[in-house]
């Protein structure tokens, strides 16, 4: 099966995911990445992105992700944002705190190819402050507005159970910030990272993940779930390749690890 | 030849990369795997190509293992010579033929003439390659000297690979050659 036909068929995702960075201006509880302030950035270098990104219509890619880390800490993400969606539709990961007037003024022209999936976990910025840090929720939801001002698509990542009530009042909020139910996506934190042994945390092993490749600093993944990082070390259980190109290489090493994996019932997307 | 630890982590099986998880389907595959699998895409092609020299083809198994020992020791590989040791050992040398081949000063076992071929040729090949394949001629065909060639020559990259990166010598080996107490 060649991957094009693995993304066809979908034992492969039709997504590919970069790591942008590994840095990030919050250090949430249940952080896969233990990403920090203080992490080194180990960034995924632009012309490396680019490049893969070049080729991965003719894998049979047919959009791509951007996360991190906190993607928007690099200066360059805006461009890359902009050289990425002229290729294929791309979905920025973000905490959004980051989002000021004058770099939203920058997102602006890229138009509706970019999709901004930005992180909230509760509308009491009180549960949501515990995991993410004090003031994150006032923050998050202040850039959701300019994003939504700015004509930006965006959507809402909830990680965490956090309960039916809870959840209704989300719901309630994202709607009133224009953003409709289809644009929210929930996902359970997952034991991982510093998601190890947190509340409600699950297990995702290889056969839990749907297969996408995902192209770090440290090589390619079998999952955006998978360059987890726990008490400053890699994980590399779920590593596919040291080497981060070319992409058809990359695509062909993870196609006929996919062919042969048998899928859990459970199945987790970051997205 | 200076023992000490690794001087890279040697992956767990439950940390064992994707594409070279069946080489941990049993447990670790060893200190040489476990070193080389942060790099599962060359471990991939590495393991089976280790394998496949060192299965051989026609070349008799006691002559592989001379060049390897031999070649080991003059290395001043102390993985490999002692793993091997205990490989030569288990596998029907005599403790003085093993002592004749890593010490080069111990007194010369009384080896055949392809042996003593293969122990000049071993050591030709740690100190002058150019010199080498003339020492197997004549008594071995091209094909041999082939095998022998490959082998010697993954035998080098093994030695440096374990000098290199201190790979420690399994424990019960070590114990079986008498450098560690009983289990």
């Amino acid at each position: 099966m060649t991957p094009a036909e693995a993304i066809q068929s979908g034992s492969l995702g039709s997504r590919l995911w970069f790591y942008s960075n590994y840095h990030c201006n919050l250090a949430c509880a249940y952080c896969l990445t233990d990403s920090a302030p203080s992490v080194p950035p180990r960034l995924l270098p632009r012309d490396e992105i680019l490049e893969l990104a070049s080729d991965a219509p003719a894998q049979g890619f047919n959009s791509f992700g951007i996360t991190g880390g906190e993607p928007f800490l690099r200066d360059d993400l805006p461009g890359i944002l902009q050289a990425l969606t002229e290729i294929l539709p791309t979905l920025v990961l973000t905490n959004a705190t980051l989002l000021s007037p004058h770099l939203i003024s920058r997102l602006v022209p890229i138009g509706d190819r970019l999709s901004i999936q930005v992180s909230l976990d509760s509308a009491d910025e009180e549960a949501n402050d515990s995991a993410r840090g004090t003031g994150t929720a006032a923050n998050t939801i202040a850039a959701i507005r300019r994003l939504r001002a700015a004509g930006l698509h965006v959507r809402i990542g909830t990680t965490g159970d956090i309960g039916d009530a809870d959840m209704e009042r989300l719901c309630m909020l994202h709607r009133r910030l224009g953003i409709a139910d289809t644009d929210h996506v929930v996902r359970p934190v997952v034991s991982r990272g510093r998601g190890v042994g947190f509340r409600g945390a699950v297990t995702a092993r290889m056969s839990d993940l749907p297969a996408e490749l995902t192209v770090t600093a440290d090589g390619a993944f079998w999952s955006p779930f998978g360059p987890t990082v726990a008490m400053g070390r890699l994980d590399t259980d779920l590593l596919v390749s040291r080497a981060r190109r070319p992409l058809g290489r990359l695509t062909a090493l993870i196609a006929s690890l996919a062919a042969g994996t048998e899928r859990s019932p459970q199945s987790l997307g970051i997205t | 030849m200076v023992s000490e630890s690794p001087r890279v982590d040697l992956v767990d099986p439950g940390d064992a990369p994707l594409l070279v998880r069946r080489f941990f389907a049993e447990g670790s595959p060893g200190p040489l795997g476990a070193a080389a699998a942060p790099v599962p895409e060359v471990m991939l092609d590495f393991m089976p190509f280790i394998g496949a020299v060192y299965a051989g083809g026609s070349v008799d198994e006691r002559l592989r293992e001379i060049v390897i020992l031999r070649l080991s020791a003059r290395q001043g590989c102390l993985y490999c010579t002692e793993t091997h040791a205990d490989i030569a050992l288990r596998s029907g040398f005599s403790p003085t033929e093993v002592r004749s081949l890593i010490d080069s000063t111990a007194p010369l076992a009384g080896w055949s003439k392809p042996e003593a071929k293969v122990v000049q040729f071993a050591d030709a090949m740690s100190a002058d390659p150019n010199s080498a394949v003339g020492l197997l001629r004549p008594g071995f065909a091209d094909h041999e000297v082939v095998e022998l060639v490959m082998l010697a020559s993954a035998t080098i990259m093994l030695n440096r690979f374990a000098t290199a990166l201190a790979l420690p010598t399994a424990t019960d080996c070590k114990r079986r050659l008498g450098k560690l107490p009983p289990a």
